[in-house]
């Protein structure tokens, strides 16, 4: 699904070039549960924002499927990443103007499904994740545990076949993190691909492989016996 | 879609309504004002346009180089020419003459008002669109010693009844008769240069046939104008090209040398006078353009301070486009959604702005004396432009902020390494300083017109015209002429009335135009403004005489026979010894052994349009119609009381009318000082919009800055350390703005002086004053916004992050 052939990321300053991401080769089959773990700096986020076609990287070449992702314009990668990834931050990241149902329709709306259909999958996804009492409720009338909810309720909401997580327990208290772990575990035996990053060893073991990221290269790349 | 914009619109608005106020209230403010400003300028330009013909008409000018090297441009031309030009050119479809005669009293049984009347041609309905109500339209002016008048005039005379057929009563010299009503027209729109309240056809006297069917090729006195109406397609060029024939055969050669007949366009009359033919008349089009660059400054301004808010507030909005980035919306709608918001703004302010216009349209009106009505053509043009403005400015003033803002990396702004906005804001810089440039040259220009409008009303006018009043008691009555040496002592015997003097006419009109006969200049034309005063004029007015003596009752031949000059005239002639000189004016009257016995001082014996020119002073006693009461400051209402009552012992038949000279004076002045005042007014509406935007964009730097301002208050800083840290900024910019907007004011201030014979010099000073307003104004908006960041807990101000 993902192949990252020599993708390379530095920030320019003046004369200095800073790199972020050095060389990385990289490829992520259909299915796979991917955590990727560094200390911070590391590059982790950088690596995740090139992989949603939220950043564009300074060198290299990027396929998502058969797509050359690194050769296509702004407007294609949009469509790209709207139809097949679904993105959860650290920081929830909701619209603040707007109220639980109203940031679940969002990536709908942009994604132009019917408005029957809408309402259908809106109220299947409070459904799911037990917050049809929530709907009506802005992000900052909630704990940080329920916005995340919502946050990956936003993220599934158009059915992606990807879903990238930055650090998306890193908010939580233990109990929360352990929710929101369950349910990517069960969306990936669903058939969801899941890329996170993550600081802990006992999130990270929830996937199928990690990939440790030191300095923007692969130190290690291993699959978990889980 | 739209109903999720619509809904982050709103409550972006209520969420912040201190944002949202400043903005639609800036932009209604400036809404509002270009349209007021629109509003006038369209009904300035609409002044003579109702009649279908006016493409078509034009008025014969006349101008006479004088052998001063001046020229005199007039309006009155020969009432002989009219008829004339109608007979010899067949591109003229007609002409009528028109002479407005000013205020009349007409009497009907026991009613008498004063009115103006205007004698005309027969075929004035036919040329002009003046709507009939009753009366036959071909007809009405054609019977002899017909009148036709206006409706409010009919109301004053005969109230509900039918005025046909009855009849108006008019005593004066020129126009004396009895006439008979043969139509009412609806009461002449205020935008119209021809204004009157009765109208006739008929020359009724010796006297108007005079001057209404003589060409007087040497008088200097024609009341006439001349509005020739031109055949469709016609030229006017050519036409123009042979008035010098046309002048020759009916005036001959010697005037043509010194004349010249221009055509001018009737529609341009009203705004072009001055610019066209320096006829300093009506309304001129260098003042409209002063409006229009006002209100396009306000609207600049109110653009401005919209896209600065927008881009500043932009940090908060920031994660907003990251999101919508992230799940899936392309750039070009985002660009839709924020212009979208833009344009709400935009309709909200002009719903605003088309209240404020309607609720304060009568004052406009009010002060410019217009009768502009929110009906029709107007109303379309309010709902026109308001449309236009908001697609400017929803377009024009969006579209910055929403490149901006849609532009933003979702990337970067999620990983929050993006302080969007405040500070990276080089655009919002340059436009803060373009909109408080535009403020101070507002403030410069502003105050250098107050000073030069007050220079004007304080300026030494050569004689006092303080505790003056007037009373055109002679002309009311000509017999009172002979005996005003005894009516003039009965005044004087209330002890509050110090000093009384008979003129021709009073200050400010200073005297007729008249040619004159100086000793040695038998070959050169010579003219004169002829003041015919007493021998009490000089005391009356505090004139100072500089040589020779004042006219004396006791020296009979004073009468007609002693010249008095004023020191223009002195120096213009070249008079050395200018004493005992020769000088003859008006022979058939005062004979031809006329001398100057004295010289005055220069005085401004016309308004300060004008520059002092040579005036001579003869005793004229026939033609007496002022008579001026130099009175005591205290108890004026008693001393008003017992004018009236002379007054009323002398002529009880006619009501008791006077002014005070200062106030007459001061009319020559009142459109312009209007005009002043207005340009205040919107001026300072400018400059109220710029510093809500800089309030506002004050307000959100602080916000911004609220972590910076907490770490710096817990590292030790002080009050007046984060408030000089979050000002220093503006002030600079504010800074630049007035160097920048000094030399432009300065240049545009001298311009618009250079129209003023009498001026004050531009100085240092203004732009002090303006420098000093704009750093107040710039100081006290950011700094309320500043010392309230600093005055808040470092601790909230930390958590709040
Ligand atoms: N806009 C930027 N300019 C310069 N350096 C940046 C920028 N964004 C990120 N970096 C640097 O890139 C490195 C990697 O950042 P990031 O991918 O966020 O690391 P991680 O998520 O692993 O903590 C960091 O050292 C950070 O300082
Ligand atoms: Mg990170």
């Amino acid at each position: 699904m993902i192949q990252l052939n020599n993708i390379e990321k530095y920030y320019e300053n003046g004369a200095i070039k800073t790199f972020v991401l050095r060389q990385l080769n990289l490829e992520i089959q259909e299915g796979e549960f991917v955590s990727i773990m560094g200390p911070s700096g590391a590059g982790k986020s950088t690596l995740l924002h090139i992989l949603g076609m939220l950043d564009t990287p300074s060198g290299g070449e990027y396929h998502f499927y058969d797509q050359p992702v690194h050769q296509l314009n702004e407007r294609q990668t949009t469509e790209l990443h709207r139809d097949h990834i679904g993105f959860v931050f650290q920081s929830y990241h909701l619209i603040d103007e707007l109220t639980v149902a109203e940031n679940l329709e969002t990536p709908l709306l942009y994604q132009k499904v019917k408005s029957n259909e809408r309402k259908g999958r809106i109220a299947e996804m409070l459904d799911r994740f037990n917050i049809v009492a929530k709907k009506g409720l802005f992000p900052n009338q909630l704990s940080g545990g329920q916005q995340q909810l919502i946050g990956i309720a936003r993220a599934l909401i158009t059915n992606p076949k990807l879903i990238l997580a930055d650090e998306p327990t890193g908010n939580l208290n233990s109990a929360e993190g352990e929710r929101i772990m369950t349910h990517f575990k069960h969306l990936n035996a669903e058939g969801v691909s899941i890329i996170q990053c993550t600081h802990s060893e006992k999130n990270a073991a929830y996937g199928s492989r990690i990939i440790n990221l030191v300095d923007g290269w692969v130190d290690a790349d291993e699959r978990t016996s889980s | 879609m739209l109903k999720n914009y619509i809904t982050i619109a709103l409550r972006n608005l209520t969420r912040h309504l201190g944002y949202s106020f400043i903005n639609i209230i800036g932009l209604t403010v400036g809404m509002a004002c270009c349209v007021l400003i629109g509003l006038f300028i369209q009904d300035e330009f609409k002044v003579d346009g109702f009649h279908t013909k006016s493409d078509r008409i034009y008025r014969l000018l006349r101008e006479t180089r004088l052998d001063d090297g001046n020229t005199d441009m007039g309006y009155g031309t020969s009432g002989a020419a009219g008829p004339a030009l109608k007979r010899d050119y067949p591109e003229i479809e007609t002409v009528v003459r028109y002479m407005s005669w000013g205020g009349i009293w007409t009497k009907h049984e026991d009613k008498r008002f004063n009115q103006q009347f205007c004698l005309t041609d027969p075929d004035f309905l036919s040329v002009f669109d003046f709507e009939l109500i009753s009366g036959n339209r071909e007809t009405a002016l054609s019977q002899p010693l017909a009148v036709i008048i206006t409706q409010s005039t009919a109301q004053r005379f005969f109230g509900d009844q039918n005025p046909i057929g009855k009849t108006l009563s008019v005593d004066d010299r020129y126009m004396g008769g009895d006439y008979i009503i043969t139509g009412v027209l609806k009461d002449i729109p205020q935008q119209s240069t021809l204004q009157f309240d009765i109208l006739c056809a008929t020359v009724n006297t010796f006297w108007t046939r005079s001057v209404f069917e003589n060409w007087q090729p040497n008088s200097v006195w024609r009341p006439a104008n001349n509005y020739i109406l031109l055949r469709e397609g016609a030229n006017i060029k050519s036409l123009e090209q042979q008035m010098p024939k046309f002048m020759a055969q009916y005036m001959g050669e010697e005037i043509l040398e010194k004349n010249t007949y221009f055509l001018q366009p009737f529609k341009r009359i009203y705004l072009y006078s001055k610019a066209d033919y320096d006829i300093p008349f009506y309304s001129d089009i260098t003042q409209i353009y002063s409006f229009a660059t006002i209100g396009l400054f306000i609207l600049i301004i109110a653009c401005i301070n919209f896209t600065n808010l927008a881009t500043a507030r932009s940090a908060r909005r920031a994660r907003e486009v990251g999101l919508r980035k992230v799940v899936g919306a392309y750039r070009s709608q985002l660009i839709r959604q924020f212009l979208g918001e833009s344009f709400l703004l935009a309709i909200l302010a002009a719903l605003l702005a088309l209240i404020a216009v309607y609720f304060s349209l009568p004052n406009l009106n009010d002060f410019v004396e217009k009768q502009i009505e929110l009906s029709g053509s107007t109303l379309y043009f309010t709902l026109g432009s308001l449309l236009t403005l908001t697609l400017f400015v929803g377009g024009l003033a969006g579209i910055y902020p929403a490149l901006f803002l849609s532009n933003f990396n979702p990337a970067r702004v999620l990983k929050g390494t993006l302080a969007a906005g405040v500070r990276s804001g080089r655009l919002r810089e340059v436009l803060v300083v373009f909109q408080f440039a535009i403020s101070a040259f507002l403030i410069a220009s502003t105050y250098t017109v107050y000073q030069q409008l007050e220079y004007v009303r304080s300026k030494n006018l050569g004689f006092n015209k303080d505790q003056i009043i007037l009373t055109n008691i002679f002309s009311t009555d000509r017999l009172l002429n002979d005996r005003y040496l005894n009516i003039k002592n009965e005044f004087l015997q209330h002890p509050n009335i110090l000093k009384a003097s008979a003129s021709h006419s009073s200050m400010g009109y200073g005297g007729q135009l008249d040619r004159v006969f100086p000793e040695g200049k038998a070959n050169e034309e010579w003219k004169m403004r002829v003041l015919g005063v007493d021998e009490s004029f000089l005391d009356t007015y505090d004139i100072e005489l500089i040589a020779g003596r004042n006219f004396s009752l006791n020296i009979a031949t004073d009468s007609t026979q002693a010249f008095l000059l004023n020191e223009t005239a002195v120096k213009r002639l070249g008079w050395k010894e200018p004493l005992g000189k020769k000088f003859e004016w008006n022979p058939e009257v005062h004979g031809s052994n006329g001398r100057i016995v004295g010289i005055v001082k220069d005085f401004h014996n016309r308004s300060l349009h004008e520059e002092i020119q040579p005036v001579a002073m003869a005793m004229w006693q026939p033609k007496f119609n002022v008579l001026s009461l130099k009175v005591k400051g205290q108890n004026t209402e008693e001393t008003i009381a017992y004018i009236g009552q002379v007054w009323k012992r002398h002529i009880p038949e006619k009501a008791f009318e006077y002014r005070f000279l200062d106030e007459q004076l001061n009319d020559y002045y009142q459109s312009e000082q209007r005009m002043g005042a207005l340009i205040n007014i919107f001026s300072g509406l400018a400059i109220i919009v710029a510093s809500l935007g800089l309030f506002g964009l004050a307000s959100f730097t602080a916000e911004v800055r609220t972590k910076e301002i907490g770490i710096r208050k817990t590292l030790g800083a002080t009050v007046p350390n984060i408030v000089l840290l979050l000002s220093r900024e503006f002030i600079i910019l504010v800074m630049i703005a007035n160097l920048i907007a000094f030399p432009l004011a300065y240049w545009a201030m001298q311009e618009w002086l250079n129209s003023f014979i009498y001026r004050i010099e531009i100085g240092i000073l203004i732009f002090v004053v303006s420098g000093i307003i704009t750093f107040t104004i710039a100081l006290l908006t950011v700094s309320t916004q500043a010392i309230k960041a600093a005055l808040t807990n470092p601790i909230d101000a930390l958590r709040y992050e």
